[in-house]
């Protein structure tokens, strides 16, 4: 697939919002109306197609904190100077939501969130570890059983002992454990052909693996760029230690995830005889056409909506992770007391 | 979340009378009603309400009146009705 009929594939990605969705990000605007240009006009922010007076869309530019732009959208000078008046934050993403860069004016507001990021360690960072963790193997317990395999029973006590960790170290091991477990019945889930002995990173020994490491990648990225759209700086985490170019906080928020999206979908390609072993080289990589394949099921995969259960309206996979990294920063920022991960109960 | 104001003025320069336009429908105002409606914090409002200060002339008025839960929830439209909430993707 040319990269031109790939941007118009993921034209809908970042369309689908709801007003209900108001309450969570009246300061944020996404422009991702392709070939258009952001203007500063009067007192309001505008949007209008290239070399066209018609204005798709027009915002107070009091309110607006940050402006998110996707793929060929041009971003005016007149904006530019406004952002620096109001600290404004412009951010650059391709069409796909890979993060570019960013226009961050002299007097910002970023700095507010970054200071409670930084400052977010001991028992806050505790506690949004603990609930990230007991929401993953909550899900994990989930996928199995959606699977109709059995979950050990002791899943659900490594579930409670998260919410109790004592410290980041218990917590880690409870993790560990719960990971091993719940790797060793994902086994159970694939059909006739395929096995999956033992998670296995760089270099994936089989092509489960390899699927698996593809698509938490993937997903590390949608996690990177939510992040950035609410100016959170993706490299310190509260659980993952910060090395050096490891998206720490990305890693944080992409656990409760795995399971209950990237597992699934992997397991679904597999099952659903999308991808066979045929599809992979002799290195477990995916040939060519078959990744084309794979990159057109995994945008269709994060566009497919579901009721969420804890707001109980429609949402795609995609927006449900930005909503995360919503939740995340309300937690980091102490504007709400707990983190809330996403969570299915079945 | 916010305070729902009302904002009416009575200002003879054109000049003037645009640049308090300029400020209003930065906070929100909607556009091509002869009384304007907007939601903003109480930050906001102070902020609005200095900008508006510094631009009107002696002579010139602006009046703002703050509308309570009670009175948003007894507003009536006739004819078309007002846009609730603005979706922001684009």
């Amino acid at each position: 697939m040319p990269e031109s009929d790939r941007a118009i594939e993921g034209a809908e990605a970042f369309r689908v919002v709801r007003a209900s969705e108001g309450m969570f990000d009246d300061d944020v605007i996404y422009v991702s109306a392709q070939k258009s240009r952001v203007r500063a006009e009067g007192g309001r922010i505008t949007v209008t197609p290239w070399g066209e007076k018609e204005v798709l869309a027009s915002f107070p530019m009091e309110k607006v904190r940050t402006i998110n732009v996707f793929g060929s959208v041009s971003v005016s000078s007149s904006v530019l100077t406004k952002c620096q008046e109001n600290g404004m934050a412009v951010n650059y993403f391709t069409y796909y939501g890979r993060y570019e860069g960013s226009f961050v004016p002299v007097h910002n507001t970023i700095a507010g969130v970054r200071r409670h990021q930084y400052g977010c360690t001991g028992n806050r960072a505790l506690r949004i570890a603990r609930a990230m963790i007991g929401g993953k193997i909550r899900n994990s317990r989930t996928l199995l059983s959606r699977k109709h395999v059995p979950p050990s029973a002791r899943l659900k006590e490594l579930e409670q002992s998260a919410g109790g960790a004592k410290n980041m170290g218990a917590l880690r091991s409870v993790e560990g454990e719960a990971a091993g477990i719940y790797f060793a019945s994902l086994n159970e889930c694939l059909i006739e052909g395929w096995t999956f002995e033992k998670r296995t990173r760089r270099p994936p020994e089989d092509h489960i693996n390899a699927l698996l490491s593809l698509t938490y990648s993937m997903v590390l990225n949608e996690v990177i760029s939510a992040l950035r759209q609410y100016n959170l700086d993706p490299f310190l985490g509260v659980m993952h230690t910060d090395r050096h170019g490891r998206p720490a906080l990305a890693l944080d928020l992409l656990e409760e995830f795995r399971p209950i999206f990237c597992d699934a979908f992997a397991l679904r390609l597999v099952n659903q005889r999308v991808l066979t072993h045929d599809d992979f080289k002799e290195d477990n990589h995916l040939k060519d056409a078959s990744f084309k394949k794979y990159l057109s099921q995994y945008d269709s995969y994060m566009k497919e909506e579901f009721r969420h259960p804890h707001f109980k309206y429609q949402v795609s996979r995609r927006r449900a992770i930005i909503m995360q990294a919503i939740l995340l920063r309300k937690a980091i920022t102490g504007e709400m007391k707990v983190y809330h991960p996403l969570v299915f109960m079945r | 979340m916010g305070v729902r104001l009302v904002v009416t003025y009575d200002i003879s320069k054109d000049k003037v009378r645009n640049r308090v336009f300029r400020i209003l429908e930065g906070y929100g105002a909607w556009k091509q009603y002869s009384i304007f409606e907007l939601e903003v914090t109480d930050v906001q409002r102070v902020q609005m309400e200095e900008k508006i200060r510094c631009v009107i002339e002696p002579h010139d008025r602006v009046r703002i009146y703050e509308l309570c839960a009670r009175c948003i929830g007894k507003i009536t439209d006739l004819g078309e009705r007002s846009p609730e909430s603005l979706s922001n993707v684009v």
